[in-house]
């Protein structure tokens, strides 16, 4: 089990995710500061594909991380059995690792899961010519509105911002108007 | 103790003493102080009226209960202010790296925040500290990652921040200047791998004496105490300022930091 006060080491997660071949897409704060926010937390939030296959990849990374599912402020994780079975339960994981806090949502707000999050996600490099995907700006913004927490809402107005940079130094045109917005 | 806070941070924007608020508002000034004070709660209508009296407007809306910052916080509150820095800095390091990869520039080398307090420190400049740095001293979650240490320095005190800056081979930059900063200097202090961003008044603020009034002094290690801003301050500021990105986890930080965690369950729930 994860000692508490562990030091944060998301590269070390990362790492762990993409050997043991994790199809999964970074989300949350961790993929929101590589875009140049600066609100960020000490954990890493992941959207994994949900098929067996992958789940098994899933419960094997979280082995080698000894994860340990966190239940509340003072009181100790508790061991997280490494079956894909009893993740495949759950939509919502918030884990303590030898590396620090990983949450896992398979279907974050206003999103539909990894299907829909892979195809906007960019490949952020790794060490050991590894890759991990992180979640587009677009799909951060759209999740952090549906999730409509007072932090998200706050967060907003940097991630639309950094959403205009990236465009501007792009060249990428705005997105049509929605035919509902008159 | 939200409406203890909300008051104090509604009445010290207004620039209002107690006695003045109580003026205004026709009542008495020890009711201010037990309702500052956390002693008494006072209703919502009576808050909105105390609240009105110092020109603001008390607003609604109803969000998503939300929990998420707690175990950080309850974790940085269980440490010691210093111990509470070191961790958040060594926390922030892996993140100001993968950010300087994602951007295409070289891994930043840590920076030496405690050099630049020291540095102050040795100058004897008079401030108080704000920013990230404050905030993690309080027992923010978020991590500071801008590699920028913010202070409100006292007036007339040019030779002294002179010196200070000089000591970590500085030079003027405006890159580290936000927007909740009133016409700030920066300092990028090479020596230190850091940046100074000297405050005159901060958004929501009136400045030094203002903020000294309530700032704590910390002590970072034997040879160094450094005068905090209170967090119901680091508040005002992040609340008066353009972005307020901040302000969910400085107020949930706040109401920890003031509130038996059962209490502080209601209030969010």
């Amino acid at each position: 089990m994860p000692p508490e006060n562990t030091p944060f080491d998301p590269q070390r997660i990362l790492e762990v995710l993409a050997r043991h071949q994790v199809q999964c897409v970074v989300i949350g704060g961790y993929a929101a500061v590589l875009a140049g926010i600066d609100i960020v937390t000490r954990d890493i939030d992941i959207t994994p594909a949900v098929e067996p296959d992958n789940l098994q990849r899933l419960a094997d990374a979280l082995s080698e991380l000894h994860a340990a599912i966190r239940v509340r402020a003072g009181e100790p994780p508790v061991p997280l059995p490494a079956d894909p079975r009893l993740l495949a339960r759950g939509e919502i994981w918030n884990l303590a690792t030898d590396a620090g806090d990983l949450d896992i949502t398979t279907r974050p707000d206003g999103t539909n899961g990894y299907e829909d999050l892979k195809d906007g996600a960019y490949r952020q490099p790794l060490p050991g010519g590894l890759h991990i995907p992180i979640a587009s700006l677009q799909d951060i913004i759209r999740s952090k509105t549906a999730a409509g927490r007072a932090k998200d809402l706050a967060a907003l107005p940097q991630l639309r911002a950094a959403l205009e940079r990236q465009r501007d130094t792009a060249n990428i045109p705005d997105p049509p108007a929605d035919p509902d917005d008159h | 103790m939200v409406s203890a806070s909300l008051l104090t941070q509604a009445r010290r924007s207004a620039g209002l003493s107690q006695r003045a608020l109580a003026a205004r508002a026709g009542v008495a000034q020890q009711e201010i102080a037990r309702y500052e004070r956390g002693r008494v709660t006072p209703s919502l209508e009576r808050l909105r009226v105390l609240i009105a009296a110092c020109g603001l407007e008390l607003t609604f809306a109803l969000t998503r209960a939300d929990d998420s910052y707690d175990e950080q916080i309850a974790a940085a509150l269980a440490l010691t202010p210093a111990r509470r820095l070191e961790r958040a800095l060594g926390d922030a390091q892996p993140m100001q790296a993968a950010r300087a990869q994602a951007a295409g520039a070289p891994t930043p080398a840590p920076g030496d925040m405690l050099g630049v307090l020291r540095a102050l420190d040795r100058a004897a400049v008079r401030y108080v500290l704000i920013g990230e740095l404050a905030e993690v001293l309080h027992g923010s979650p978020l991590l500071p990652i801008t590699g920028t240490v913010t202070i409100v320095a006292r007036a007339g005190q040019r030779d002294s921040l002179s010196a200070a800056v000089a000591a970590g081979g500085g030079h003027p930059t405006a890159s580290s200047v936000t927007s909740s900063i009133d016409a700030p200097a920066g300092f990028a202090l090479d020596l230190y791998g850091a940046e100074l961003v000297v405050a005159p008044a901060p958004a929501g603020t009136h400045g030094y004496e203002d903020l000294r009034r309530d700032a704590t002094p910390m002590r970072l290690d034997e040879d160094l105490t450094v005068r905090v801003a209170s967090v119901v301050d680091l508040v005002r500021i992040a609340e008066a300022s353009e972005d307020r990105a901040r302000v969910p986890a400085l107020r949930r930080t706040l109401e920890l930091s003031t509130t038996p965690p059962a209490a502080a369950s209601a209030d969010a729930a």
